[in-house]
């Protein structure tokens, strides 16, 4: 019997050319898919692309039409692109590796409006959780309100109830626990009643009084040593039990102290939110420019750290083995392990990009702009250099134009240093209704710039605005002494500089707001209505004041009788056992002569 | 009619094409088919294993068609062996960074945790797969075969003529 059947090697080739022709006829379509499935996988939004055409043999792909839906908002792309044609390196696709030598990215478009939803049913787990957890970090960024509502009517301080204040039920519990502690430190003493050895010691030094070798014979001397011995070992005992419940009240009065300089806290924050629930408003600047720009500041810091953060999973550092979800198949996707290899290959590689990008609109920001893309890898650690980036400006609808950008992202080396500096002048700068007044503060055309620097999983940066030009709209302020002061002093303001600093953890950086608007609005209503803010102040604090000086004062000596009692009890109780301790071993002494 | 042609050909590959051993070689080879994802490089090496090999071509359909809900039901315990492999074994990262980077064998898309499990699984059960066919094709004709061929369904399949397209693929 023969091991090969040769006369099916045609019907094999014949098989395998079926094969073939069919991968290279379903080539486009599959590239594709396979990029709209990859991509909406991602981005947690739907990804449209119109048209693939795949050149192996001149090393081009071409792709048309390719839409990217903004996940928070599924009618809206988050981009669009009209064309992107890549020029490949055959080479390493045996390697299953994609070395794109070239990019050519032409009609970039932002925030264009879609056909249809982009949304998609079922989202994995991972799908938006970055998105989700920066959310959720803004919405944990306290925002102060700001109103002046407080001092344009009375001061209505029957509002301030003592159960929606944090010290009285403090000072309860302060009070509750001293109480429970000195139940159990008496009890405890009390089991530890050193009386007894006390009067059976000196019951036998009483004995022993003037005893010798003589009067007690060798045998009676030895059991009258033994007797001490016993006597002063049982005393120890009591001894060192009275030491270490010493300790322990020590510990419990220590944490009660506490308790109880907390109230002082709790007293200063009661007093801040009487004054937020009164409406007396802070007027230190420092307070007012997280009230005025705060939410602003949020919500154009909020994609920066977004992107900070995505740019992980495109450029993730290291060569450690990575893992990602398998492909979509009948059969269960498992997950496929990555094995990057110094001097090897990356998964991806573009060596250059070069993108003609649209930004749409009206305002002098929007027109075109040229992005060069460098030596982008999704191994950094193997392609060995930090992807750089550039954009400059190449035609403007409208206003004068100046824009820089820079970016270096190195993720060469398993600390991450990234930097990043926009400096655009002679845009159009948002409109913001600042909240609380109700005013609308129209920054026209000004600066913006925007620097950060991300060191491991710390960022440094600030976002500036600033203009030479802003105007003002009255908008929802009402009138009234107050009202006006505060619009003199904004219509009058036509320089404005807002600055937004974040630093610390990339996933939790602290915000802070810095701008001339609030110090001029501190300074002005300092100076007009110092008298009424003062006499606002005064009220709140009197009587939040009234409501938690008793408890604070009931709770404090509380814990202060407390502690005299035990340490005396504690102290008088060491003393005695100390004499009696002496008296055991001058006695022992007295005996061994 | 295509079922028809199917279910002739399966009946006489049971029945009498070949030897039972290249007939269990066939459902061995098959079961690769089945129990591993289909679109992977190397069930093309399958593939033209059995068309090269004398090995039974109809066993081979019927190894795959038999083996194919297995492998969906082994699915999580493919996935399982493949990540104690690829993820869970640092000893082993050497070798799957070397493999990852070398030429073609990326493309056999080993670095995914079910195909290399399902591949181990199918090396771990292709020797008792070959085993159990071969009893069962033996046991098959010896007992089962004759009273069949009593049966009216078992003429019907025979008389057609339809299978002739496969006689290329019968064993020697």
């Amino acid at each position: 019997m023969r091991v090969f059947r040769w006369k099916a090697i045609v019907p094999l080739v014949l098989v395998l050319g079926l094969v073939s022709a069919g991968w290279y006829l379903l080539l486009d379509s599959a590239v594709r898919r396979g990029i709209e499935v990859v991509a909406t996988d991602l981005v947690g939004a739907k990804v449209d692309l119109a048209e693939a055409d795949v050149r192996l043999a001149d090393g081009s792909v071409v792709l048309r039409g390719l839409q990217v839906t903004n996940p928070d908002a599924p009618m809206t792309n988050l981009f669009q692109v009209d064309e992107i044609i890549a020029d490949i390196n055959v080479g390493p696709l045996l390697q299953k590796k994609i070395f794109i030598d070239t990019v050519a990215v032409r009609g970039l478009r932002f925030d264009t409006p879609r056909e249809t939803s982009g949304a998609i049913e079922h989202s994995g787990p991972e799908t938006g959780a970055l998105r989700r957890r920066v959310a959720a970090w803004a919405e944990g960024v306290p925002v102060p309100d700001f109103s002046l509502d407080g001092l344009t009517g009375t001061v209505n301080v029957a509002a301030i109830r003592p159960e929606n204040l944090l010290t009285p039920s403090l000072a309860l519990g302060v009070r509750a626990t001293a109480d429970s502690a000195r139940q159990a430190w008496t009890a405890q003493l009390a089991a530890l009643n050193p009386e007894p050895i006390i009067d059976s010691a000196r019951a036998l030094v009483q004995r022993l009084q003037g005893a010798s070798l003589l009067s007690l014979g060798i045998q009676g001397v030895v059991r009258s040593v033994s007797s001490v011995r016993t006597t002063l070992d049982e005393v120890s005992t009591v001894q060192t039990g009275v030491q270490q419940l010493g300790q322990s009240i020590g510990t419990g009065l220590r944490t009660l102290e506490e308790g109880v300089a907390g109230l002082a806290a709790a007293r200063a924050e009661d007093l801040a939110s009487a004054r937020n629930l009164l409406q007396i408003p802070s007027l230190d600047a420092p307070d007012i420019s997280p009230a005025l720009f705060g939410e602003v500041a949020l919500a154009r810091i909020q994609p920066v750290l977004y992107w900070a953060q995505m740019l992980d999973r495109y450029l993730p550092p290291g060569l450690d083995p990575r893992q990602r979800a398998g492909p979509t198949r009948a059969r269960r996707s498992g997950s496929s392990v990555e094995f990057p290899m110094e001097r090897g290959l990356a998964g991806l590689t573009v060596a250059f990009a070069e993108i003609e990008m649209q930004l749409a609109g009206d305002g002098a920001a929007a027109g075109d702009y040229r992005v060069e893309i460098g030596d982008y890898s999704s191994a950094p650690s193997i392609h060995g250099r930090p992807v750089r980036i550039a954009a400059s400006r190449t035609g403007a609808a409208s206003g004068p134009d100046a824009v820089q950008f820079v970016a270096v992202l190195d993720h060469v080396r398993r600390e991450i240093r990234d930097s990043l500096s926009l400096r655009i002048s002679g845009v159009g700068l948002p409109s913001v209704t600042l909240p609380g007044i109700g005013t609308r503060m129209d920054l026209g055309q000004g600066g913006n710039e925007l620097a950060l620097v991300r060191t491991g999983d710390s960022i440094t940066g600030s976002w500036r605005w600033h203009s030479a030009n802003a105007s003002w709209d009255r908008g929802s302020l009402g009138s009234g002494r107050v009202n006006d002061v505060l619009w003199r002093t904004l219509s009058a303001l036509r320089n404005v500089d807002v600055e937004v600093r974040v630093s610390g953890p990339l996933a939790g950086p602290r915000l802070a707001v810095r701008s001339n608007v609030a110090s001029e609005i501190s300074r002005s209503l300092r100076r007009e209505l110092a008298n009424e803010v003062a006499a606002a102040e005064q009220r709140v604090r009197a009587e939040v004041e009234r409501l938690v000086a008793e408890p604070i004062a009931d709770a404090t000596s509380r814990v202060r009788e407390l502690e005299t009692a035990v340490q005396a009890l504690v102290a008088q109780h060491q003393r005695r056992l100390d004499e009696v301790k002496a008296e055991l071993e001058a006695k022992l002494r007295q005996l061994g002569r | 009619m295509l079922l028809l042609r199917l279910l002739q050909k399966l009946v006489k590959t049971l029945n009498s094409d070949g030897t039972p051993g290249q007939v269990a070689v066939g459902i061995a080879l098959g079961s690769a088919l089945g129990l591993t994802p289909l679109v992977n490089l190397h069930n093309l090496l399958i593939i033209a294993g059995v068309f090269l090999l004398n090995v039974s071509f109809p066993a081979a359909m019927l190894g795959w068609i038999f083996f194919a809900p297995i492998g969906f039901l082994l699915d999580p315990w493919f996935d399982a062996i493949g990540r104690a492999l690829l993820a869970d074994t640092a000893a082993l990262v050497p070798m799957w960074t070397t493999l990852y980077n070398m030429p073609v064998v990326p493309l056999s898309n080993y670095n995914n945790t079910v195909v290399l499990g399902s591949l181990i699984g199918w090396v771990v059960l292709v020797v008792p797969i070959f085993f159990g066919a071969r009893w069962s094709v033996g046991w098959y004709r010896a007992k089962v075969l004759p009273r069949l061929l009593e049966t009216r369904l078992f003429k019907v399949v025979r008389a057609s003529k339809l299978y002739n397209v496969y006689q290329l693929f019968q064993t020697d």
